[in-house]
């Protein structure tokens, strides 16, 4: 999941980048307004975490462009603005989530999951598709009874596809969803990560999940 | 405590209004009751005076000469008069007969003869007794009467009886005593011879004897009377004198002595009369006319001898008496001792018209004070009105509605200015709200920031197991945020210092260009890595006249904010602002007009100073234009040229207008 984060303020830069990236995130950073603005009016980001004071680009004004814009990207304001009027007019302009500094991380984490959930349409943090269970929380997978040790972008890539499942998801999605700038990697990295999460998911008397389409990406399904 | 406006009022104005039926009534009061009472002991004198006027004093005895009319009101009855009369030695005299039993005592009368006093009746009901001391009439003992009497009775006495022959024969005993009388008879014994004469004769000794008879009758009255003046007079002597005068008492006993003589001599002279009928019967004897003209010399000569005898003690009497009145008559007013009348009378009518009257006045009052509490109350509650709808109005402002205000239309004059300052000072007290809500406001936000950062560093931090360069890195993030926080709360303390004016501040003169050289030092580094280029243009005599320690600060703080915002390679100039003032203009000001009047604010930053680790806390500018404010200075900034940003200081010039 790619995660753009708009904030000015360095340190909560970085914790909160350190935080969403150990928690399966692909993030993306910036301390600018104009530059925010940028980046999420042109990537398809799941969540977007924005503040409002910002130099040169205030964080409402950002938002009332990217939805005129039409980009329907889930935003969650996180702000020392605690008013009223304030959580209102954040709310109303577009956001999708209102958050108060100081906050709690964990909290922080939850509310971009729950948005990342809604977004593709899950309710509850446990996915399971044929004999494959995912806790989207603790990042923990089973298949079967057996839990299945991933590194973080196997991991990422698992929740995308997961989240995506049934679908048709091409290399270009993938890698727009778990690479961020910061990722030097090159496009056939993709293929790499599918293979080496294949190999750890894929069980000799079970059913195979990730299926490859050929020119077109791959998708994730319990029956081919 | 606190006292209620409207119980004084309330208070003042019943009891202003009560005090005066109530002293009227007492004043009406106490005339009425006077002018009753008067009346009520003037009757009652008046009624004692009817009594005392009638009592008389004589002969040492005190006797009353009341008749029925006097004692009607005074005998046994519904609602009968009273009185009993007492001696001055406290002896009852009279009394009257309503008293039955009861007794009227006497009492005080220290301040005069007179004295009213009230008592309870005998026969139980209210009264009122006058007390009087008086002198009864004192009716002397007839001593002018007696006196007349002796001059009748000497003038009939000097009528002394003569017979008619010596008259005629013998001119010169006509008016003389009875010498002479006695030689015409002897003349007369020896010339009547003849017998028709000696029968004339004879007729007319029997008419002298018979004259001489009623003489003796008229003398014998005469001792009668003697005998009972002296008697008296020797009893009066003894009763009133004090002293013994022995020369007196002997007068008396002698004069008593002569008139008994008299008495003696006269009872002589009427046994002679049964001589004069022995003779009688002899008068057949020849020398009869002779024995019976001797009989009658004999009988004159003793009757003149009585007669004199009389007459002397008549006049011994006289002066005794005329002696007795000198030596007495002083006394006769001392003995005259006084009475003490007491008389009393049922005053319950009196009492209970007294009565009815405290009753009228008391209602009357009572009334008055009822309608004054009732007026009062209204009226007070009615003026205090405004002043209860006031602190309604100003109970209804509270924190969140300060920006009502009180109706000043319906004020009374008296109230307006009370309304007027009110309104005032919720001005005031809206626009300090407004700037502390503000100011908590950015407060709240300014370290909300930080404090966001270090929760959030901290928690992903101690998310999981991490290698020991990246808790060190997270310390020292935390280090730096706790730092610039500390700044922020140092800054706004002094701010409040500054702003309340708590600093002390010792003015005195400073050279500009020195400290502004020594404040240089530490920006130093960082203008020469934007490679800034650094004019002082201050002259070494010019100074300042302030506190160093905040001019330091000032000074610090426009070098700090100015090396902060003059772009790459740009460039920062300090100059004389007139003899009390400084200017500092750096390049790279990206700032519009209506930005740079903003940065004063407490917490307004330019965006290229977000962003930070918390250095730059937006406190900067504001601390010096409070700080130079406090100096009694001026603080201004303005753009200048393509992307100059000035800002000029200007101090007072005497040091008098930075003391505080």
């Amino acid at each position: 999941m790619r995660l753009l984060l708009v904030e000015d303020y360095k340190p909560l830069q970085k914790s909160i980048a350190m935080g969403m990236r150990e928690a399966g995130f692909a993030v993306d950073v910036t301390g600018d307004g104009e530059e925010g603005f940028w980046y999420a009016n042109s990537n398809d980001y799941d969540v977007i975490i924005l503040d409002l004071m910002l130099p040169k680009m205030d964080g409402l004004t950002i938002l009332r462009k990217l939805r005129k814009n039409e980009v329907s990207t889930h935003v969650l304001i996180l702000t020392a603005k605690d008013q009223l009027d304030d959580r209102l007019e954040g709310l109303n302009s577009g956001s999708d989530d209102y958050m108060v500094k100081p906050f709690a991380f964990s909290e922080l984490l939850a509310r971009v999951q729950s948005l990342v959930r809604r977004k593709y349409k899950d309710k509850t943090p446990i996915v399971e598709i044929g004999d494959l269970k995912v806790n989207t929380l603790s990042q923990q997978v089973w298949r079967g009874e057996e839990e299945i040790v991933l590194t973080q972008r196997e991991y990422t890539l698992l929740e995308y596809l997961l989240r995506r499942r049934g679908e048709v998801v091409s290399r270009t999605d993938i890698w727009d969803h778990v690479y961020d700038f910061h990722s030097s990697a090159t496009s056939n990295v993709v293929d790499v990560y599918i293979g080496y999460l294949r190999k750890k998911i894929h069980k000799a008397e079970l059913p195979t999940l990730i299926h490859t389409i050929r020119g077109k990406g791959y998708t994730l399904k319990a029956q081919s | 405590m606190n006292h209620s406006l409207k119980t004084r009022l309330l208070i003042g104005t019943v009891v202003g209004m009560a005090a005066i039926p109530l002293i009227i009534g007492a004043i009406i009061y106490s005339i009425v009751n006077r002018s009753l009472l008067d009346s009520f002991d003037k009757n009652l004198h008046s009624s004692s005076k009817n009594l005392y006027s009638r009592v008389h004093q004589q002969n040492g005895r005190i006797h009353a000469e009341w008749d029925a009319a006097n004692l009607s009101n005074y005998q046994i009855g519904q609602h009968p008069d009273y009185f009993q009369l007492y001696t001055n030695d406290g002896q009852v005299v009279a009394r009257s007969p309503s008293l039955g039993q009861g007794t009227l005592s006497p009492i005080d009368m220290s301040q005069g003869n007179l004295a009213y006093q009230n008592l309870t009746l005998p026969n139980g009901q209210n009264g009122r007794l006058i007390c009087l001391e008086f002198l009864p009439h004192f009716d002397p003992d007839n001593d002018e009467e007696e006196n007349g009497d002796f001059f009748e009775n000497e003038e009939e006495m000097n009528a002394f009886p003569k017979p008619k022959h010596d008259r005629r024969d013998n001119d010169e005993h006509d008016e003389d005593d009875e010498d002479d009388e006695d030689e015409d008879d002897e003349d007369e014994d020896e010339r009547n011879t003849n017998e028709d004469r000696a029968e004339d004769h004879l007729e007319e000794l029997d008419r002298e004897f018979r004259e001489f008879s009623n003489y003796h009758e008229i003398l014998a009255e005469r001792i009668d009377y003697l005998a009972g003046v002296m008697h008296r007079l020797a009893e009066r002597e003894k009763a009133q004198k004090n002293d013994q005068n022995i020369a007196r008492d002997l007068l008396i006993q002698r004069v008593g002595e002569e008139v008994k003589l008299a008495s003696l001599s006269l009872n002589e002279l009427e046994n002679r009369h049964e001589e004069w009928e022995r003779l009688e019967e002899k008068h057949d004897e020849g020398d009869f006319i002779d024995r019976k003209e001797a009989f009658i010399e004999g009988f004159k000569k003793q009757t003149k001898t009585v007669t004199a005898l009389i007459q002397g003690a008549t006049r011994a009497l006289r002066n005794l008496m005329k002696e007795h009145r000198q030596l007495f008559s002083h006394l006769k007013n001392q003995r005259q001792e006084p009475l003490i009348l007491i008389v009393a009378r049922e005053s319950t009518e009196l009492q209970s018209q007294l009565r009815l009257l405290q009753i009228l006045l008391l209602s009357g009052a009572l009334a008055t004070v009822l309608l004054a509490f009732g007026v009062g109350y209204t009226v007070v509650n009615r003026g205090l009105r405004p002043l209860n709808q006031l602190a309604k109005e100003i109970e209804g402002i509270h924190s969140r509605s300060l920006g009502e205000r009180i109706e000043l239309a319906g004020l009374p004059v008296e109230m307006l200015p009370v309304g007027e300052r009110l309104n005032q000072l919720l001005d005031r007290l809206q626009e300090a709200f407004q700037r502390e809500r503000r100011f908590s406001a950015d407060v709240a936000h300014e370290l909300r920031t930080p404090i966001a950062g270090l929760l959030s560093l901290i928690e992903v931090t101690a998310m999981r197991k991490r290698k020991e360069e990246e808790y060190k890195e997270t310390l020292d993030d935390c280090f730096e945020i706790s730092q610039g926080m500390q700044k922020v709360v140092s800054s706004l303390l002094l701010l409040d210092k500054l702003e309340t004016r708590q600093i002390p501040m010792v003015p005195q003169s400073c050279s500009s260009r020195e400290l502004i050289e020594k404040s240089w030092v530490a920006f130093s580094e960082q203008a020469q890595t934007k490679e800034l280029q650094f004019t002082n243009h201050i002259a070494p005599t010019h100074s300042l006249d302030a506190d160093p320690e905040i001019l330091r600060m000032v000074i610090s703080n426009l070098l700090s904010n100015a090396v902060e915002h003059t772009d790459h390679r740009g460039s920062l100039e300090i100059s004389e602002r007139g003899p009390h003032g400084l200017s500092f203009r750096n390049s790279g000001c990206q700032l519009s007009q209506v930005s740079v009047e903003r940065v004063f604010d407490r917490f307004w930053r330019g965006d290229c100073a977000r962003g930070q680790t918390g250095q730059h806390s937006g406190l900067g500018l504001a601390l010096v234009q409070r700080a130079i404010s406090a100096l009694g200075g001026q603080v201004e900034a303005r753009l200048s040229g393509k992307d100059g940003f000035v800002i000029e200081i200007i101090l007072p010039p005497t040091r008098t207008n930075a003391s505080w």
